[in-house]
């Protein structure tokens, strides 16, 4: 090979080539909050300072100053301006950007290595698990007892909107985030994501959208719920800018990466990895990042509009001017349903995977269960307004809203058939990864049903905007797509650093997530049953009971996703060593070495059959 | 299956051309996708505001013309039932015309860069041009967004400024215009130096077709919002 | 081969069991706890709901209780307990007359709410809207209700005038019309008991519908976040006989 001899020649690794070479995260920040105060400066000096929402425009464009500091302080734009000058990068830049040789200073920059960029994703997953379980924490103490104001109404109310919003999008990329990028490009047999820098841009861009979040706290809150309703919006101070322009840079991260997963899977398979051998974790991904294609440039757009209604005196979303509170709505949940899918898909086919590997059985019913998840992302799309039938909005609407809805739950029982199909007669692997499937299909059989409930007009008009709906959408964020979330890690953890994730820490964290989820949220479900409306700072006494058994029921979950932290922290260089494929599994991510070298695979492989043949007597495996 | 780890082997795996440019034109057209959704949900925007005339609204508003004033205070401000016209269709037909001819330009430089080796000049004349053009695009976009009529609208003794709801939707297409322009324009700024250091060349040529890809659906994105805007802007 | 097929048959007729008795506890709890746990009705509307929320329950209940059955038996019959990596169970890919049973199945009780939801949804817009029927128009405002009775119109000194109030004062058995809307953000706006609900927003009228059925005082709550006293943001029903409301309404005094 002639590359080999040429790459010999240029052995010593050329650092010192250029000012590039020396970011990382902490030019980033400086370089964020530089810029960000500069342009702070400039719209006070430019901007006319008794004009309509003056505040409003100074706290947009020191965001994205911020923004633009941070991407520029990071070197996301360095391959920009090679590209623009016309001097592309070199093989010796690219394997530097991949983290050739930089120990765990990759972690720390613009890597482009597709399971650095997983792991960075891990570490960002928790962090806004914990900002936002903190918030909930504050959210859960504050209701403990009737009239109890552990914080002021007016923080309660910036705890609900920036917790919510921290958790959709944690829990966005809770699943794809780490797990797209580690493993789907090795499931598939490629050497990394189609566009490597991209999935950089997608991570650092993220990065630079958590800090606005929380900022919005910090300027003032925001008290429009994480829906960002309008009219009530305008009324918020500019910590609601900041909050908007979070999620418009996050609409950037999350578009991007699912470019990226999309092209990994349809153009980077290896040889004989056709559509039907792909993993069902491959499937679930791909679906949930086109499903993602879709919906969030309505975020994107009903953001954008609700900012310029503060700063530019448009009226999109003012009656008085001729705009209307049910086109953000609308923009709103057009986006808002389609990403309950983008955030559930990825986490049910983690857990599909998990199941055939530790029940030791083929995927139960392959083609139905793509056909599920693929019915379920479309039917996503034409759900949105039954999440306005008792706002007023087409009453004549509502019969056909509620019949797409209540579709879906076909969909949603092929995934329950392929899972019980799966564990059917097998050979059940009671390991730590197994435990979060269990308590998934328990929970997500919760979430589900009460799904039907609220699907049901009369009765939608009595639970919308209570506590029924903040227990059912919890059952499912947290009782189903965090136990995705941690299971996958549970599995894929041996992956990333050779060693077991401490099983002794990881069932006890189990049992106490799952028994203060069920504990939580149930007795939220009486809460909302008996009349109390979300998003109160205080309540009546007849609430008292269920809201401390909830209050309890929150503070055993944190205590168990301490636990859960304890032991990732622990076990990732103290755990027991694992081997590179602990669990006897088939599919391409663990048959490659521990930890997986710099471009996966020597020689790519060549697939022969699907990875699920296990009771199959193959001569050659 | 076995797979071997080696740590010398591990760089060199170098891709045919085609192939990184296949995964490269499915990347844009993905992003291309996701421009749609975002002007389908801008074109969403303006149809439903229009449908249902919130208040009769659409083309209306209480207040001031903000022309000739500079600051209203609650003294002089005598608040009326203003009624607006439709914006003048000529300036968006001929931001139209502008965008159409620069995606021309820039097909044909790709074409001349695609056709022969010594197609590389012509095609940096052409990248020029339509790089230009899109320039103008950006100069005539900007004075119809200022064309946007603003009026003073009284709040809690005070006057703000403030747009119609069809004002509105013009203000956010253009301004979505505006930045799709400007990645034009870096878009053809690159090429044309790109080519100048060949790099963009005759056997190099991919990525030009990339770019058109894009400056061709920024041409039809145009035309749809100009036909939308002019055609379909009074309520009946 | 024959020891395989009785250890499924037995799993079976194992998990049959375990589902019928889950399904019995199921529909047990729907019908007496549902009830139990909502508040009481004043409407029928009210009534109609809780009936619906029973009746999902029930049908639900087998579903959940299929669910539950397999994966405990699963837990304590195909779990392995030797050491290391199990050895590899049957290869069970597809089963083609069951998923074909199951997607029949899901979507006959699929249809089944909708046909029931839809016809309730139907026969709830068709019986309103009677010669008897009440308007009262309410409005929301940070963060208190105020509701006002149109049919008490009428003019003082050129301007108009009619009864309003803090409190909800309704007569029984009368069907009413509720105009609601607000002065700043959105509001929504829930009498608790008679399962009625709807978005209070500024410059916009929705309506709902309600006939009370019950003599006595009822909640009305907030359920769009409005700011501050979002929680703070009720007030009080008083459902009267026709007659005691009538003489309410004369006492009141009537304001612009």
């Amino acid at each position: 090979m002639t590359s080999t001899i040429e790459h010999s020649t240029v052995s010593a690794p050329a650092l010192g080539g250029g000012i590039y070479r020396r970011l990382n995260f902490g030019t980033a920040l400086i370089a964020g909050v530089v810029f960000a105060v500069i342009a702070w400066w400039i719209a006070h000096s430019l901007l006319d300072s008794d004009g309509r929402g003056f505040s409003d425009q100074v706290m947009v464009i020191t965001a994205v100053g911020w923004v633009v500091g941070f991407e520029l302080g990071i070197g996301a734009f360095t391959s920009i301006g090679k590209w623009f000058t016309g001097r592309d990068q070199t093989h010796a830049d690219e394997m530097y950007l991949a983290g050739k040789d930089a120990g765990q200073a990759r972690y720390w920059r613009f890597t482009t290595d597709h399971k650095v960029v997983g792991v960075q994703y891990i570490v960002v997953t928790m962090i806004l698990l914990g900002a936002g379980g903190l918030l909930a924490m504050g959210i859960r103490t504050n209701l403990l007892s009737p009239g109890n104001h552990f914080v002021n109404q007016q923080i309660y109310n910036s705890f609900l909107s920036v917790h919510g919003m921290l958790m959709i999008l944690a829990l966005i990329v809770a699943v794809a985030g780490p797990w797209a990028n580690f493993v789907v490009p090795i499931m598939v047999g490629a050497r990394d994501m189609a566009f490597p820098r991209l999935n950089a841009l997608s991570l650092w861009t993220l990065v630079a959208a958590i800090p606005l979040l929380l900022g919005s706290l910090a300027v003032g809150g925001n008290d429009m719920g994480w829906v960002t309703q309008a009219p009530i919006s305008n009324q918020s101070g500019v910590g609601f800018d900041l909050f908007a322009m979070a999620i418009i840079t996050f609409t950037v991260s999350t578009t991007v990466a699912g470019v990226n997963t999309i092209c990994t899977v349809l153009t980077m398979r290896t040889k004989g990895m056709t559509l039907e051998r792909l993993p069902i974790f491959v499937w679930a991904s791909s679906i949930a990042a086109a499903l993602g294609l879709y919906a969030f440039p309505f975020f994107l757009v009903v953001m954008s509009l609700n900012i310029s209604d503060r700063m530019n005196g448009t009226s999109f979303f003012i009656a008085s001017e001729g705009g209307t509170g049910w086109l953000q709505e609308n923009l709103f949940w057009l986006m808002g349903h389609p990403e309950v899918y983008v955030i559930l898909l990825p986490a049910v086919g983690a857990l599909l995977e998990i199941t055939t590997v530790f029940a030791r059985k083929p995927l139960f019913s392959y083609r139905t269960s793509i056909a599920g998840m693929a019915g379920l992302a479309g039917l996503s799309v034409l759900v949105w307004a039954h999440h306005m039938f008792t706002t007023g909005w087409a009453p004549a609407l509502g019969g056909p809203f509620m019949v797409t809805t209540e579709m879906i739950s076909i969909p949603t029982g092929i995934i329950f058939l392929v899972l019980l199909g799966t564990l059917w007669r097998g050979n059940i692997w009671m390991r730590l990864p197994m435990y979060w499937v269990f308590g998934f299909i328990s929970n997500f059989i919760v979430g589900g049903i009460t799904g039907i409930y609220l699907s049901d007009i009369p009765v939608d008009n009595q639970m919308h905007g209570t506590m029924f709906v903040v227990a059912h959408f919890h059952y499912v964020f947290v009782g189903s797509v965090l136990f995705g979330a941690i299971g996958a890690l549970c599995f894929w953890y041996p992956k990333v650093t050779g060693r077991f994730l401490d099983e002794r820490m990881g069932k006890i964290s189990f049992w106490l997530v799952f028994i203060g989820t069920n504990v939580t949220f149930l007795a939220m479900f009486v809460s909302g049953l008996r009349g109390m409306p979300r998003r109160y700072s205080s309540y009546s006494s007849i609430f008292e009971h269920t809201n401390a058994v909830s209050t309890i029921g929150a503070y055993v979950i944190m205590a168990g996703m301490l636990v859960l932290l304890g032991a990732v922290i622990s076990s990732w260089n103290k755990g027991e060593p694992s081997g590179p494929n602990p669990w006897g599994s088939k599919t391409l991510e663990w048959l490659v070495p521990t930890p997986v070298p710099l471009e996966n695979f020597e020689v790519l492989p060549v697939i022969t059959e699907d990875p699920y043949t296990y009771g199959e007597a193959r001569t050659n495996s | 299956m076995t797979v071997t780890h080696n740590e010398h082997a591990e760089s060199g795996h170098h891709e045919a051309p085609e192939v990184v440019d296949g995964r490269q034109r499915l990347g844009i057209w993905l992003f291309i996708g996701g421009d749609m959704i975002s002007l389908g949900a801008l074109l969403f925007t303006y149809l439903y505001l229009r449908g249902v005339n919130s208040g009769g609204h659409w083309m209306s508003i209480v207040g001031m013309p903000s022309k000739g004033i500079t600051s209203a205070g609650p003294d002089t401000f005598t608040p009326t039932t203003l009624v607006e016209q439709p914006m003048a269709s000529g300036l968006n037909w001929l931001i139209v015309l502008v965008v159409v001819v620069s995606a021309a330009l820039m097909w044909l430089g790709e074409k001349r860069l695609r056709a022969s080796v010594n197609g590389r000049g012509a095609f940096r004349g052409y990248a020029a041009a339509a790089t230009v053009t899109a320039v103008v695009g950006i100069v005539l976009q900007v004075m119809q967004v200022r064309n946007v009529p603003q009026y003073w609208i009284q709040s809690n003794d005070s006057a703000l400024f403030a747009y119609t709801s069809y004002g509105s939707v013009v203000l956010a297409f253009g301004i979505s215009a505006i930045i799709h322009f400007v990645l034009l324009v870096l878009l053809g700024a690159g090429l044309y130096v790109r080519a100048g250091r060949n790099v963009l060349s005759y056997e190099k040529w991919y990525q030009a077709r990339l770019v058109r890809f894009f400056w061709v659906w920024i041409a039809v994105s145009t035309i749809v919002t100009a036909i939308v805007v002019t055609l379909l802007n009074t309520v009946h | 081969m024959t020891s395989e097929k009785t250890t499924t048959s037995r799993a079976i007729v194992t998990i049959g069991i375990l589902w019928v008795l889950l399904t019995a506890a199921g529909v047990l709890v729907s019908i007496y706890a549902t009830p139990w746990l909502m508040p009481e009705s004043a409407s029928n509307t009210m009534h109609m709901g809780i009936l619906t929320m029973i009746i999902f329950s029930v049908a639900a209940a087998p579903v959940a209780a299929l669910v539950y059955a397999v994966v405990l038996y699963a837990l304590a019959k195909w779990r392995y307990t030797g050491e290391g990596i199990p050895p590899d169970g049957p290869s069970l890919r597809a089963n083609s007359p069951l998923t074909m049973v199951w997607i029949i199945g899901s979507t006959a009780l699929t249809l089944f709410l909708l046909v029931w939801g839809l016809s309730l949804l139907a026969s709830d817009n068709s019986g309103q809207g009677g010669a008897n029927e009440m308007t009262v128009n309410v409005t929301g405002q940070q963060w208190l209700w105020s509701f006002q009775y149109p049919s008490t119109a009428s003019t003082q000194n050129g301007t108009p005038v009619s009864v309003s109030n803090e409190d909800l004062y309704l007569p029984v058995n009368t069907p009413i019309k509720f105009n609601v809307t607000s002065k700043d953000v959105d509001h929504g706006f829930w009498i608790v008991q008679m399962g009625i609900k709807i978005n209070a927003i500024p410059d916009t009228i929705t309506t709902t519908e309600v006939t009370p059925n019950k003599l006595g005082d009822y909640d009305i709550r907030c359920t769009e976040i409005c700011g501050l006293n979002h929680s703070y943001m009720t007030t009080k029903v008083h459902v009267l006989t026709e007659k005691a409301f009538s003489n309410w309404l004369a006492a009141q005094p009537k304001h612009f």
